[in-house]
């Protein structure tokens, strides 16, 4: 992949995430503290993602990239859970599409997307030094 | 564009080549996200710790209100309000043929809904609305958030 298109991917799939834990922490905030383990769930989840922000800043970016698919996989997982599974999830369903779970979704679903292109980019290029990377070489600048 | 090396062309290109991997050679944009991105992860981490403790002062993540707390006078009307994921009060009493409100003031919408054979349920009470029920029956009647289960609440129905 294009050393370009990575660092899109990466810039997008940051963004999302930041907008993810965001959203976490401020409905945290709002009311979810008061629901029992969901609350700390939303927590962890602004946690995560913060997480992932600092670790996609690094070097550290395909384990960051893999974080942030994880943190927003879950999150994913999890509305569905509460909101499609009798139950819930641990007892709490979210029964309407309010606005922050639209955004939280949204954003999740991008940092899912860009994320997993970024991880599959940065496996599919050729390692400094590698072969494949010397064949790239011109001839004269081997 | 034509670039010029003391040690030809051989080593010019390589150089172009080698120094495209270098992070020294990340556009100045992508550098000041990384920056960025640095201040957004530090504030995520510190906010969440910030509001965790705050909601620790403030005695947030606290179970619902037990049924068994607060049970107001007898009346022949009741008022319910739901915030906070809590039922206030939690339990209530109230004389036979009585109409009890369930006023929704909290930030998600909820149900009260009786635990014992569909002895009474408001069915969705939507942020802001309310919704009612009238209880002839007396008896004491269990009930919960059909959305969320661990909000209980408690009416006893008197003759």
């Amino acid at each position: 992949m294009h050393a370009g298109g990575g660092d899109r991917l990466r810039v997008v799939g940051a963004l999302s995430t930041v907008v993810v834990g965001a959203v976490h922490l401020q409905q945290y905030a709002d009311f979810i503290k008061d629901v029992p383990t969901i609350g700390v769930l939303f927590l962890l989840n602004a946690l995560g993602a913060g997480a992932v922000c600092l670790l996609l800043a690094t070097r550290a970016r395909v384990l960051g990239a893999l974080a942030g698919v994880a943190v927003s996989a879950t999150a994913l997982v999890s509305i569905a859970v509460s909101r499609y599974v009798a139950g819930g999830l641990f007892d709490y369903a979210e029964p309407t599409l309010r606005g922050p779970v639209l955004i939280s979704v949204l954003a999740e679903v991008i940092a899912v997307v860009s994320l997993s292109a970024y991880l599959a980019g940065a496996r599919s290029a050729p390692k400094p030094g590698s072969r494949v990377e010397r064949r790239a070489l011109p001839s004269t600048a081997r | 564009m034509v670039i010029v090396s003391a040690a030809g062309s051989h080593l010019s290109e390589r150089s172009i080549l080698i120094r495209r991997r270098m992070p020294s050679d990340i556009p100045g944009v992508l550098r000041l996200f990384d920056r960025l991105l640095v201040a957004l992860g530090v504030a995520l981490v510190l906010g969440t710790g910030g509001v965790a403790l705050l909601s620790q002062k403030d005695g947030g993540g606290e179970q619902s209100a037990s049924a068994s707390q607060v049970e107001g006078p007898v009346s022949k009307e009741g008022r319910v309000g739901i915030k906070a994921f809590k039922y206030m009060p939690a339990a209530l009493t109230v004389k036979a043929g009585s109409k009890v409100t369930f006023v929704n003031d909290d930030t998600a919408d909820h149900t009260a809904t009786s635990t014992a054979g569909g002895a009474f349920d408001t069915d969705r009470i939507e942020k802001g609305k309310s919704g009612s029920v009238t209880l002839r029956k007396p008896g004491s009647f269990d009930y919960i958030c059909a959305y969320h289960p661990f909000m209980k609440g408690k009416i006893r129905v008197v003759p």
